[in-house]
């Protein structure tokens, strides 16, 4: 399982990074998207795959987590870590909207160049 | 738990509180400058306040919700972080002074300026009093969530161009700090700096650590700007509006260094592993940034850019006060860490001013500025000889204490870059002089004259630097003593972990097995 959601993490900032370094705006959406899922995936297999994956619900009688349970902590960083992606991924959104509107190029380097600034 | 620690969130809820009530108030332009005039003009006294507070009672802590620090989220002042909470409320309060005195067209303040400027200042002051990682994490993204929307302010061409750029860049290096963060779990399984700090200590600084350490100085580096990963910033912040950029470049990429200097010292002060590795890299990385960012600023002819270039110049000497890590090193750092906050951005609002006035900022499009605007040039003069460090102003502490600790060191070529940066960055301040402020007038017409408020705001930052000068007995005994606390660690691991963590810091240094922390 280890080895399984490196080899998973990799493949996402492999891509994630391939696309970011794309010339089109589009692209680049799409690697930040992927790289923020990647690090993602890279939080929860920190928190360790080798115990049971089940919640850590309490026993009813003696108040301790019945079973083996998930480590919730790392859970809880990446629903942040989420929210904040997705903020971050609606301002990258409109940014790309309005570049489209300005210039009518996804091209990051094509983009505003008519100005003659380096 | 004790009353005063509830004061901690003040400074962080406080303008976010700001911005929420702003938000109700979007039809009128002067309730919102109230509303944020209010949780600006208070900053400064409520770090002054936490500083004498701290300084009374010692480390302030707030475990939010009453949790054991091991579960909860710790928030902690001590006097690294009021020093800094009290400079940044200086620099936010004569932004404030900037923006309501119209330093920015009204048609551009009346959309949401205020509130976001409030968000950016709350999570700079959290990032200031978090006691953990990921809390820092989270106040980075809502510091980069404001910036990203006041940078792209204003809608023009060049400034989306920028701003997609700034943004795809911090994208990156969240991630990476993300990585960094689950890295720092996986590893010591906690995210508490404290808890990290006993931990990586008990493990006795395994290589691990030394890897963590680099990881979170590339992922500081790249806020703080620093020699090999700076190239984002003289592009994205001359875009941003006047105003926004001064605070930005005075406080944005302080919060970076400042985090180093939070990290460093208390989690990987190993002796072995600091020698041999991170004081080498800190050394060539301030003396790199140092050089590198001021021969940028040389090359450069336009007001503001020069300035952006400075900035990078100026974190360079931050680092070296890192790189020394003695106490008085770290000491003459957070001096000078402060002293630039004040003075960067009183610079930039100076070339804001110039921007605004005459609609460019180009060195040899705009001269004769003393004939016009006598008082700006006073400003301006004071601010520029202060950040050259020359000695009666502010600037002079921090760079004296640099080369005095660096050469007692034996540190002898970063002190003489240092000096070759000092003589530099005096020149392009002429150069900055020459130009626009001597010379005849031109009779080009001005776009928008800069009223008097606009330039009291700015004089308003340079007299809190005059007053850094002056009290600057004071402020030095000040930050020794932050520095011997960054460095002798015990007083800030008690304020969270109470003396359990203590026991175990210390039984982890003797060698001994020591009591195991208990696990959570």
């Amino acid at each position: 399982m280890g080895l399984l959601s490196a080899l998973f993490v990799a493949i996402l900032f492999a891509g994630g990074l391939y696309l970011l370094m794309r010339k089109n705006l589009f692209e680049v959406l799409l690697g930040v998207m992927l790289l923020s899922n990647g690090v993602n995936l890279f939080m929860l297999s920190m928190g360790g795959w080798e115990r049971e994956q089940l919640p850590p619900i309490l026993d009813a009688e003696s108040r301790n987590p019945a079973i083996a349970y998930a480590d919730p902590l790392v859970q809880a960083f990446i629903l942040t870590a989420i929210v904040i992606s997705f903020g971050v991924t609606a301002v990258i959104v409109v940014l790309v909207a309005r570049s489209w509107e300005e210039s009518q190029a996804m091209d990051a380097a094509e983009h505003g160049r008519e100005e003659g600034e380096a | 738990m004790d009353v005063a620690a509830n004061l901690i969130l003040l400074p962080v809820l406080g303008p976010i509180l700001g911005a929420i009530l702003c938000l109700f108030f979007q039809t009128s332009l002067r309730l919102q400058r109230v509303v944020s005039g209010v949780f600006s003009l208070g900053m400064p006294v409520m770090g002054l306040f936490l500083l004498l507070l701290v300084r009374d009672q010692g480390v302030l802590t707030l475990r939010l919700g009453s949790w054991p620090d091991y579960f909860g989220i710790v928030l902690i002042v001590d006097q690294l972080s009021a020093v800094m909470i009290l400079f940044a409320g200086c620099t936010q309060a004569a932004t404030w002074g900037f923006f309501a005195a119209r330093g920015v067209e009204v048609r551009r303040e009346r959309y949401l300026l205020h509130p976001l400027f409030l968000v950016l200042c709350g999570g700079v002051n959290w990032a200031f009093v978090t006691g953990d990682i990921f809390n820092l994490f989270v106040s980075f993204e809502i510091i980069l969530l404001a910036s990203y929307v006041l940078i792209s302010y204003g809608n023009e061409r060049t400034q989306i161009r920028e701003s997609v750029k700034f943004v795809t860049l911090n994208i990156v290096a969240s991630t990476f700090f993300l990585a960094t963060v689950a890295f720092a779990y996986g590893l010591f399984g906690t995210v508490n700096m404290a808890d990290l700090a006993v931990r990586v200590a008990q493990a006795g600084h395994p290589p691990e650590a030394t890897v963590l350490g680099t990881m979170f100085l590339i992922v500081f580096g790249i806020k703080a700007a620093v020699f090999p990963l700076f190239f984002w910033l003289p592009d994205a912040y001359p875009k941003a509006p006047p105003g926004i950029v001064a605070y930005f470049s005075g406080v944005l990429t302080k919060v970076g260094v400042y985090c180093l200097y939070r990290m460093f010292p208390l989690v990987f002060p190993d002796a072995e592993a600091f020698d041999s590795w991170f004081r080498p890299l800190l050394l060539v990385i301030a003396g790199t940034t140092m050089f590198i960012g001021v021969m940028g600023a040389f090359s450069q002819l336009t007001f503001r850019r020069i300035l952006s270039f400075h900035i990078i110049s100026q974190i360079g000497y931050m680092i070296f006060g890192l790189g020394i890590f003695t106490s008085l090193g770290l000491a003459f750092g957070i001096f000078y860490i402060f002293h630039n906050m004040v003075v960067k951005s009183s610079l930039l609002m100076v070339g804001d001013c110039v921007k605004v006035n005459e609609g460019t900022d180009e060195l040899k499009k705009v001269t004769g500025l003393i004939h016009a605007y006598p008082g700006l040039a006073i400003v301006f003069l004071l601010a520029a000889l202060s950040l050259a460090g020359i000695p009666p102003l502010s600037g002079f502490y921090g760079k004296f204490g640099f080369i005095f600790e660096g050469i007692r060191e034996g540190h002898y070529i970063t002190v003489a870059v240092s000096i070759v940066t000092g003589l530099f960055t005096l020149a392009s301040m002429i150069k900055i002089w020459r130009y626009s402020f001597w010379g005849g007038r031109s009779r080009r017409t001005v776009t928008r004259p800069v009223n008097v408020g606009v330039i009291a705001a700015t004089a308003g930052l340079v007299f809190v630097s005059v007053l850094i000068a002056l009290a600057s007995g004071w402020l030095m005994m000040v930050v020794v003593e932050a520095g011997e606390e960054l460095l002798a660690r015990e007083p800030y691991i008690r304020a969270v972990m109470g003396d359990r963590g203590l026991e175990a810091l210390r039984a982890a240094l003797a060698g001994g097995e020591g009591t195991a922390l208990a696990e959570p």
